[in-house]
Parts: structure tokens; sequence; C-alpha cells
């Protein structure tokens, strides 16, 4: 079988490089706002709430519980239907609650789908795509 | 907002099919010859063009010059599965300016065409990196939160798609034109988990268009206008909050306004757009004819077919005609008007006067739904 190759994170705008740049090194950025104070996820230009412009990175502790999720089993691309097919089981898409109120779009690896439940508590790892030096931002089950 | 002198006056579709490839262009040629025929008008009648096919791979005056129209006003809209309704508010507020008295609006899609315009930047590098699921995964994460917090079922939403299906087998354009069963929904493969096959639609090219006119000029051309009573748009819902609720969407946030003129009781049926039943389910509570999270249940005291108490995508939808692929949103219009009219043959709504119709398209980061739109039609 002949690998396909994945497709990278396009990385358009400069805060989604500094964001991709932070995985690299094994750190999950948010931005904070420091007019108003909160955090948010993706990045952007702005605050999304009080529209201000003084944004800094802070780093997530890396632990969070699972909002909901799905087992995708017919995705929308050839790498990862190669994947599922190599390895025999469902890709675990979740989102995922932060223990700093942001939710973010995330993959459970090493879980059985039909044991994982709403709420269950995860956490961070960084894992490259395969084939690849590129790391993402995963998460697993934490006891 | 509540519409005063704006009329449909015709509407078109093609067959929806993938037995065959032709091209987009083609599919909206003939979409539209169909509204003009429907209208009794000719092309030199209309003065105006919203397009709304996503992954048209050139300007809309580009196909505008294919089809050899001059034009006085056209738009591009951009809302995905809601630009069919959206196409037809930009339409409205012109005709109302005084711009034009005529514009045709046109929506479909062509399968082996792919989206090179643009997409999420979002999408792309946030989400699709983690599994690809597209918005079936989107949905589906969505749909589990709404079944573990009220309860709502996969019997449930499979009557969507088995009650669809039953309007489906008298549409003679429908993609899909034999009976599914409930065991049959709930015992397709799984897609993305709790999404199985027949809660997915099936990818097709085709096409539908649809003649926006103001009242005086409707009255001179045609016999039986239906008339634009009310419509709202809402794009983003909760885009300021991070922990959002993803299971309620922007159509609560006009739905009061949309049917002030008239009631949710008088509509006599509703051709929301159904990507997926969840989505159904979600215009059907966030719309106000029942209270958030008893859709599954207003779905069990109702029939949903033609000849039901609440009919619901009576030509069978896109869950049984097939998805124009990016640009299905104009069918359900197109069936909103045929119904309006009397013209829908076997699967004609008795004595129908008064349609909804629901639009939504794009998914933002962590919401289904990033563009939501309805609009009111009455025949008078
Ligand atoms: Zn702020």
């Amino acid at each position: 079988m002949q690998a396909v190759k994945p497709k990278l994170p396009s990385m358009v705008e400069l805060n989604d490089r500094t964001f991709w740049e932070g995985v690299q090194n094994e750190k999950f950025l948010l931005q904070r706002c420091s007019d108003c104070g909160r955090l948010q996820f993706p990045p952007g230009p702005v605050c999304r709430n009080c529209f201000g412009s003084h944004l800094f990175w802070e780093q997530a502790c890396g632990r969070g519980t699972i909002y909901s999720f799905t087992a995708i089993h017919v995705p929308a691309s050839p790498f990862f239907k190669q994947q599922i097919e190599t390895s025999g089981r469902p890709i675990i898409q979740a989102f995922i609650d932060l223990e700093e109120q942001v939710r973010i779009v995330s993959e459970i690896v090493d879980c059985d789908p039909g044991e994982l439940r709403l709420g269950a508590r995860v956490s961070l790892m960084f894992q490259k795509i395969e084939g690849t030096d590129f790391k993402l931002p995963k998460f697993r089950v934490s006891g | 907002m509540q519409r005063e002198g704006v009329c449909i006056i015709g509407y078109g579709e093609t067959a929806y099919t993938n037995r065959e490839e032709r091209s987009l262009d083609v599919y909206l040629a003939e979409a539209m010859k169909g509204a003009l025929d429907n209208a009794g008008i000719s092309k030199e009648e209309v003065r105006g063009m919203a397009e709304g096919s996503m992954f048209l791979q050139e300007y809309t005056p580009h196909l505008a010059e294919r089809l050899g129209l001059e034009l006085d006003w056209v738009q591009r809209v951009d809302c995905g599965g809601a630009s069919g309704i959206v196409s037809i508010r930009r339409a409205a507020d012109a005709i109302q300016a005084g711009s034009l008295d005529v514009a045709v609006c046109l929506c479909g899609g062509a399968r082996h065409l792919h989206p090179a315009g643009p997409t999420s930047l979002w999408a792309r590098d946030y989400v699709d990196p983690f599994g690809a699921g597209g918005p079936a995964a989107a949905i589906a994460i969505t749909q589990r939160v709404h079944m573990a917090k009220y309860g709502t079922t996969r019997q449930q939403l499979g009557k969507i798609a088995v009650s669809q299906r039953e309007n489906a087998l008298l549409n003679d354009k429908a993609y899909f034109r034999t009976p599914l069963t409930m065991e049959e929904y709930l015992n397709a493969e799984m897609i993305a988990d709790p999404l199985g096959l027949y809660d997915c639609c099936r990818r097709v090219n085709g096409a539908a268009a649809v003649i926006v006119a103001s009242e005086r000029r409707a009255r001179e051309l045609s016999a039986n206008p239906i008339y634009l009573v009310s419509d709202a748009e809402r794009t983003n819902f909760q885009a300021k909050e991070q922990l959002i609720d993803g299971t309620l969407s922007g159509f609560s946030a006009f739905s009061d306004e949309l049917f002030s003129r008239i009631s949710r009781e008088q509509i006599d049926f509703a051709q929301l757009y159904d990507g997926f039943p969840f989505v159904v389910l979600m215009q059907l509570e966030d719309l106000g004819f029942c209270k958030k999270g008893m859709g599954g249940s207003f779905i069990d005291s109702h029939d949903l077919t033609y000849k039901g108490d609440f009919p619901v995508n009576t030509g069978g939808g896109q869950l049984s005609s097939g998805q124009p692929a990016g640009g299905g949103s104009l069918l359900f219009v197109a069936e909103a008007v045929r119904q309006l009219r009397g013209e829908a043959g076997p699967r004609q709504v008795k004595n129908a006067k008064a349609g909804l119709v629901g639009g939504l398209g794009l998914f933002s980061y962590t919401s289904p739904i990033m563009c939501a739109a309805a609009m009111i039609l009455e025949r008078r």
C-alpha cells in the first residue's frame, strides 16, 4: 500500500504560525486578552469578547474533560482512510473543555470509543504525524 | 424582517443524479431554463442574478456571460447551505430598493468539482488534522450532546429520514426512490458515530433556480405569484463565547420575529435544510415549534410525510434527493413554491397556503451551524 501524504496545517495567518511553533515545542498556547482578561482559542487578530488588540500567549495546563466526541469511521481524507484501514480502529475526535474554560477540538488516542464517556478526564500529549516530524497536540484518558 | 412587495414567480430544478458527469454550468443553465419556463418569461426579463454555488470555479459575472445574460445587478452569496434563502433575501432587498424588478437566484453543484475557493482556515488548521471528519463529525459531536442532555434517540432522528424517503417515492427528480425502513436506518454502516449512512446525504449533481420579482411586475407577468411574507438570517451565534451550548443555533435569534405575521400554527408545511436529520430537529426546536430539547418527542407525535399533520421536506429533501455538492439550498425553496401553487402532483399537501423554508450552512470551530436563514412564503 502506497503511503498517502498528510495535509499539514496551512498556517496562513501569523497567529496560526505562532500556535503551531508552540506545539512543535510541546506547548499548547492560548491567547489572553489584557483588556478584559478572557482566554480564547483558536487564536485570532483581536479579542472576540471585547475587540481589544492586546493579546498575549499563555500556556494551557493540558488537563481537561470530554465535552463530546465522535468515532470517525469514514473520514473525508485519503490519509485518515488509510490510517483507519491500517489500525482497524476509528479516529476519536473530541471537543475538550480545558481547565482554562476554553473548548478545543482534538483527537483521543489509545482509547476504545465504546469505553469513552462524556465528562471523562483527559490530558495533553504530543504525537508526530506518521511519516513526518510535525507534532500534533492530542489527548489521552487520564486514569 | 417583514417583507413587502416581493414575490417568487418561477422555479426550476434539474434531476438529482450522479449517473452522468456534466459540468456545473450545464446544470445551472438547465435549472434557470426551467425556472423561466415555469414563470412563463424570457431571459431578457431577468435583470439581476444572485449565485450561491459554493464550488463554482469562477466569478458570478463569468457565469452570467456563459448564460448570455446582461444584468443591472449581480450578487455572489457564500453562506454554504443557507445561500439559497440568503440569495433570495439579497434579491428582495435590491427589488425593494428599486434597483431592479426581476432577478434569478441560482444554486447547484457537480460531484466531480471540489472546492478550490475559500475554505475555513480554522477548520483546516485546527479541526482537519484530527480526523478530517468534515461536517458529519461536527454534527455527530453535537448530536451526542443532545442525545445525552435531552434523551433524543436515533429512532426519533431516523423517523425524519424514513418519512422523507416516503415523500421522495413520489418525486421523479429524487436520487433515492426506493423505500427506507427504520431497520435499515438503524443498522446502516457508521460514518461518524452516532451518525450512520442514512444520516448523511449522497453527493449528486444538480441545481435549482428561482425567479424573484417585484409585486408590481409579478402581477403583470404571473397568474399565481407566491408572496415573501418574512425572512431573516443570522451569521454566527455565541461567537464571543468559549464554552457554548452547541445544540442551540442562530435560528433562535430571529424565530419570534419571523413568525410575527404568520404564526407557527398557520404553517402548512416546512422545507428544512437537511444535511443531516439532526439539523432538521435543531431547526424545529430553535424556530420554536417545541421547547428546546423536545424535538424528539415533537417528531414522535407528528406525521412528517406530505399527507401528515406536519409535513417536512415534501420532496424528500437532500437526504433522499441527494445533495448537489455545495449547492442544494434552493431545492427547498423550489419545493415550497411548487406546493403553494398546487403543482406538487401526487405529493401535494392539501390546501397549502403558507410554508416555511429553513437553510443553514458552514460549520464554525465548535458549533455545527454558522449561518442560519429562514423565510415564510404565502399564496394569496
Ligand atoms: Zn478582551
